[in-house]
């Protein structure tokens, strides 16, 4: 896991944990109120702001899809091409860049990383399995009317719309998370 | 892992990966078929229910893992729940109970969790990509009707059956993973 960041042109160290746990918090209260004001779009809007917040947030934030964030790639293979060669120039002149140019080390995990990288999966998996009972609910209520839900004034089809587009930015962020905030106190890099 | 199932008295020898391997194939083979013959008895009105409960004595049985019993640990590392009762009439009869178990049936061992959670990486794509297309079917389905006006199947009942598949995989999945990738094991002198 890299231990600094380059936002808005400056180094922040993230050595410490606390200030790890601060950034999964401020990332996830920034993506539920992204997700709150892109609700009331288009589904297909609200798709579209979700997917390129959940791909800016991991590219530059969380990592483990893309070669950027604290955490390595989770496959061992970067995919440069989406996050540093389509990086827009306006973002490239706030600062939002990788703290050096990539080694083999920055993009390959070793034993540890691994075994980490499948912990948090393991846990993430477990949270969020259950998503799954809510479309099936959903649509058992509304095929055979069973007001299951008789406090939502929220239509159920939209309800689920959201729903699982919040599940599916859960999915894509969750394991990333459960590292960077499971992860201790890391040495300083000289 | 165990390295062989003990099915209506009869010892099934799993240790090889073919025979493990052939295990998963027959599973979801029979379910996609169970599913398939749900479709055509009552649109997956009912039975679709059924579906989902019937994980819970195929992992019992066969896989493992969620529940004890079957091929894999529970995940847990949990023992089962003790049940003071004496087995039912039934389980004593086609002989699937089982005694107390021993400490090393329940509880993983360091490369037996690393695998365990191997498998839940490996699993977690399919789930996403089972969430990913609920949302796009329902959104068809919603705004642009027309692109599954070719489907002869209702929309509705092809959402609940990709729901009903989402959530059968999501409990079966890692165990398949890890009968399917788990290589040979050394039978016991």
């Amino acid at each position: 896991m890299n231990s600094e960041l380059v936002l808005i042109g400056k180094r922040i160290s993230l050595a410490s944990r606390s200030r790890r746990r601060w950034l999964v918090v401020f990332t996830y209260v920034g993506l539920a109120i992204i997700a709150s004001l892109s609700f009331r779009a288009s589904p297909f809007e609200s798709f579209a702001v979700l997917f390129g917040t959940t791909l800016f947030v991991n590219g530059f934030f969380l990592g483990g899809d893309y070669l950027g964030g604290l955490v390595k790639p989770f496959s061992g293979k970067p995919r440069e091409s989406v996050v540093v060669m389509s990086t827009p120039g306006h973002l490239l002149k706030w600062g939002f860049h990788r703290a050096s140019e990539p080694g083999k080390s920055d993009v390959r995990n070793d034993e540890r990383e691994l075994v980490q990288r499948d912990r948090a999966h393991y846990k993430a998996y477990r949270i969020l399995y259950v998503a799954i009972a809510l479309p099936i609910l959903v649509i058992l209520d509304r095929r055979d009317g069973l007001h299951m839900f008789p406090a939502t004034t929220i239509p159920l089809e939209v309800l689920l719309y959201d729903f699982l587009l919040a599940a599916w930015v859960l999915y894509s962020t969750l394991p990333q998370a459960i590292l960077i905030w499971g992860e201790p106190d890391m040495e300083e890099s000289k | 892992m165990k390295a062989d199932l003990v099915l209506m008295g009869k010892r099934i020898d799993m240790a090889p990966r073919a025979h493990r391997r052939t295990l998963v194939a027959i599973l979801y083979v029979s379910l996609a078929l169970a599913m398939a013959a749900c479709w055509f008895a009552d649109r997956w009105h009912t039975s679709a229910a059924y579906l989902i409960l019937l994980t819970i004595p195929l992992n019992r049985l066969f896989l493992g893992g969620f529940y004890f019993g079957g091929l894999i640990k529970p995940f847990s590392g949990r023992p089962p729940r003790r049940n003071t009762a004496p087995p039912p009439y039934l389980l004593l009869a086609l002989r699937v109970y089982k005694p107390e178990p021993e400490e090393n049936e329940y509880r993983n061992d360091e490369r037996e969790l690393a695998l365990r959670n191997r498998a839940f990486y490996s699993a977690y794509t399919p789930i996403t990509v089972f969430i990913a297309l609920l949302w796009l079917l329902m959104n068809f389905r919603d705004h642009i009707p027309r692109l599954l006006e070719r489907f002869s199947v209702p929309i509705d009942g092809l959402l609940y059956g990709l729901a009903t598949a989402a959530a059968i995989a999501a409990v079966t999945l890692p165990q398949a993973i890890l009968l399917w990738t788990e290589p040979d094991i050394e039978e016991e002198a």
